[in-house]
């Protein structure tokens, strides 16, 4: 039974529920404080579906989305509307309006009115219907492949009441009762014992964010649910386990600050060495230094904060260590994969007041001059060229497949970077399993189109070791606010050929513009150098916009790695801790039909990042894609290094939210 | 007894210094040890994750005098007054203790007085928090710091906030110079108890 209220904002959800031939795990985000979206995984065995064909088992794939109109004041219920299931094949589709009051601290009680499904038990004739008669009576459910919005059915046929009351007896434990019109119509006779439509509920919160309830259902079953929940807004380790920075060091006295410095010969090199190694101890690179008597101006690579704004103040902090009295000018150039992403102006006598000043952050975020960067220094002796390379462990999981819906595999990953001169990257990263499943996925492509992603499962079985990525990728700056990108080579495990792209970005602006250009082939299966025969040109026009308040969107038109030609709209809640959960889905010629399954390409991402798990500092982050099911139409070539993600953070919206850690 | 002196600088903050079950650092410390060190010592306790260091002078911004850790813990305070942590966790960012400090001078002062502070929250923005604070006590004490006693004033400040009640304590000598304070932190490193081995 839905209820009115939500979750704190931004809380994710997860609950495993089980009875009789029943399972469902439910995943929810609470997107805004007033609206949250869920994605629901249900097997159910023994069920019946449409006229008397029994049906052994249905894996279920449905969303549902639930928005509060009202929230709850002294006189007044929280009021909510929801929808449920409302794309995929259907059979828990359900419309509802809730309304639920807090009677005392303890007791809180709700009452609704539901439709579809929820409209079954008493059912009467459709108070909505006042407004049209085409309410009254609910269209058949057309059963389709799963995906269509069927817009029409929503909120027609038969309404019913349903309630409940909920008692928090004590801190820990709560006592629900409910009044359920919901007669599960496919699974209440064959799949468990449906005798009447009262449940009965206990639900005791084990520690914080984890809730165990068990309930008594329809007068015939025991059920046990699993609740973990969690606030991206809120650390573990709160926000972070950072090291002390370098501390400021404020010029002796203004009169001595003495201009003849640059005529030692030895100055300029001892100022870069000391600053060289004040960045390293602090886990920053200096890229290239420029210094004359009033400004210095230093490039720095940032591979260990997340906030580059945290990065700029620690370099900052280092400078006024070893920069002559005579520099009152700090620009502070972000560099990524050889691009100087924006420059940060500082001045001296700023962060020499500030370091301890109460508002110092916001006080130094509006001194800071943060612009497009107006030249390019030679990068340091030494830097170039440069290899790097990492041993680390991966995790791929394979979820939803009918026969086994959670599969994955566990192995090491060599990645190896070669960089002979700023902006030039040849880079590798080989793959080899240790332990895992994802070999057992069997099941045969049924696509009609050409089979782009739909057998991924045999790129999962035959390619131990796997070639993932073999590549030499080319950055640089087009223009003002113009950046470039030229990739060649296998550029990710089932496709090879060349990934062009130009970004209009500028610094200052929420709005980016992009075109990205792709020739590529299918990859053999065993993805070491050999290709099979499919090839395709592919490329989108993209447009990323960040609202300011914390949600991004983007919007890629163009043509899909099977031909097709379609858009994909995502739309991404960004935390500024690093967090991302997002959503997206891509719509192209290809049909419904001809797509099969899920009609359409869509799914969730998530970014976690790593930082936010241990405490420690580090730009490391996990970051996955969901999709219930991944078929051939809508799918796009993945490549490393995208140019929007690349540089978000070095400009100005990114360190504008992550300035709080600039005095970190 | 030279290496003993060396060890007290570069001494861990977390966990508690020398030994993981959180010993009593100063159980470990004698005066004859403390005889050793040139230069000005800290001992810090941070009660809210059960741990303890000694930390040296690393710098000093005008009023402002950093004191850190071997393992990098940083202690910023005016006039001994706390104003900002790093590497807690959970840290004081920044503080306004003007109003502290004029009280502790004995200037005059109406009875209540405001103080202000900053951490950061979950998304890392700045939250700014603001006490209502009073002078609840002073009272002289006699101390002891690892074996020397030191004639005392303690002083309690109580400040408060929606939610929150906190009492900051201050134990000066007849010349200003503090020994020893136990200062709140934020909610989740609680309060730091410093004691001054070294002056």
């Amino acid at each position: 039974m839905p209820t009115a209220h939500g979750r704190p904002d931004a809380e994710l959800g997860f609950t495993t529920s089980y009875f009789r031939n029943q399972l469902r795990n439910t995943l929810t985000f609470q997107v805004t404080p007033r609206l949250s979206g869920s994605f629901r995984y249900s097997n159910i065995y023994d069920l019946t579906l449409g006229s008397g064909s029994k049906s052994e088992f249905l894996f279920d794939r449905s969303f549902s989305l639930h928005y509060q109109l009202a929230t709850e004041t002294n006189f007044r219920p929280a009021i909510a509307i929801g929808l449920n299931d409302f794309l995929g094949t259907g059979i828990y589709r359900s419309e509802y309006v809730v309304a639920s009051k807090t009677l005392t601290p303890r007791l809180r009680v709700t009452g609704g009115l539901g439709w579809g499904r929820l409209g079954r038990v008493e059912g009467f004739r459709n108070p909505l219907a006042v407004f049209s008669d085409g309410l009254a009576t609910r269209d058949a459910r057309e059963g389709n492949q799963g995906g269509e919005i069927e817009i029409k059915n929503i909120f027609q046929g038969d309404a019913a009441f349903f309630g409940g009351v909920e008692y928090q007896a004590t801190d820990k434990l709560r006592l629900t009762a409910e009044y359920s019109s919901d007669d599960y119509p496919f699974e209440g006779e064959t799949s468990f014992d449906y005798r009447i439509p009262f449940n009965f509920g206990l639900n005791y919160q084990l520690r914080r964010g984890i809730d165990l309830s068990t309930h008594y259902l329809y007068g015939s079953e025991l059920g046990v649910q699993l609740t973990f929940s969690f606030n991206p807004k809120e650390p573990p380790f709160f926000s972070g386990l950072d090291k002390a920075p370098p501390p400021v060091v404020r010029r002796a006295d203004v009169s001595a600050r003495d201009l003849g410095w640059p005529s030692q010969p030895s100055a300029r090199a001892n100022v870069q060495a000391r600053l060289a190694n004040a960045l390293d101890t602090t886990g920053l690179k200096l890229h290239a230094l420029s210094l004359d008597e009033r400004t210095a101006r230093v490039e720095i690579e940032n591979r260990t904060y997340l906030a580059q704004a945290q990065a700029i103040g620690r370099t900052a902090r280092a400078m006024t260590a070893v920069m002559p009295a005579s520099v009152e000018t700090f620009v502070i150039v972000p560099v990524v994969n050889g691009i100087a992403g924006s420059q940060v102006t500082l001045r001296r006598s700023d962060i020499e007041a500030l370091e301890w000043d109460l508002d110092g952050s916001w006080k130094s975020y509006v001194r800071a001059d943060i612009a497009a960067p107006d030249e390019r220094l030679q990068p340091r002796p030494g830097i170039y060229p440069r290899f790097t390379h990492d041993i680390r462990p991966y995790l791929q999981p394979s979820l939803f497949d009918p026969d086994q819906p959670v599969r994955a595999d566990a192995g090491a990953e060599l990645f190896a970077r070669y960089e002979p001169a700023p902006g030039l990257i040849l880079q590798g990263v080989v793959r080899k399993k240790v332990i895992g499943n994802l070999d057992e996925a069997t099941r045969e492509s049924d696509s009609v189109l050409p089979r782009v992603r739909s057998e991924s499962n045999i790129y999962d079985r035959e390619g131990d070791p796997a070639l993932k990525e073999l590549t030499a990728a080319k950055f640089f700056r087009a223009g003002p606010d113009l950046y470039g990108r030229l990739s060649l080579g296998y550029l990710e495990s089932q496709y090879g050929g060349i990934s062009t792209e130009l970004l209009w970005k500028p610094v200052e602006r929420n709005l980016a513009l992009g075109v990205e250009i792709n020739y590529v082939k299918q990859r053999e299966f065993e993805q070491l150098f050999g290709f099979r025969d499919y090839e395709v040109a592919t490329g989108h026009a993209s447009a990323y916009y960040d609202f300011g308040n914390g949600f991004t969107g983007q919007i890629d038109a163009g043509r899909y790695l099977a031909g097709d030609w379609g858009a994909t709209f995502s739309l991404d809640r960004k935390f500024a801790n690093g967090w991302k959960v997002g959503a997206f889905a891509t719509f192209t010629d290809v049909s419904f039909d001809d797509f099969g399954e899920g009609s359409f390409d869509k799914g969730f991402r998530f970014v976690i990042p790593l930082g936010w798990i241990s405490g420690d500092v580090t730009r490391d982050e996990f970051a996955t894609t969901i999709r219930p099911i991944t078929r051939d139409g809508g799918a796009r070539v993945s490549v490393s290094n995208r140019l929007y993600n690349m540089l978000e953070d070095t400009h100005e919206p990114g360190l504008r939210s992550g300035w709080g850690r600039f005095w970190r | 007894m030279r290496s003993a002196a060396a060890f007290l600088l570069t001494c861990m903050l977390l966990p508690a210094c020398g030994n993981p079950q959180a010993v009593d650092l100063r159980s470990q410390l004698t005066p004859a040890q403390l005889e050793q060190v040139q230069q000005p010592l800290l001992l810090a306790e941070i009660e809210g994750i059960n741990a303890m260091s000694t930390l040296i002078v690393k710098a000093r911004n005008g009023e402002a005098v950093t004191w850190e850790s071997g393992d990098r813990v940083s202690l910023t305070f005016r006039d001994g007054v706390l104003i900002g942590t790093r590497g807690l966790g959970d840290d004081l960012m920044s503080a306004d203790v003007d109003n502290t400090l004029r009280m502790l001078a004995g200037r005059p002062m109406p009875e209540f007085y405001t103080r202000f502070q900053s951490r950061l929250d979950g998304e890392f923005q700045t939250a700014f928090r603001s006490f209502q604070c009073r002078r609840i006590a002073a009272t002289p004490e006699s101390i002891t710091i690892v074996g020397r006693v030191h004639q005392t004033v303690r002083t309690d400040e109580r400040c408060v906030s929606p939610g929150l009640e906190v009492t900051n304590s201050y134990w000066r000598d007849a010349t200003g110079f503090q020994w020893k304070s136990r200062q709140w932190i934020s909610e989740n490193a609680g309060y730091l108890l410093s004691e001054r081995l070294v002056r």
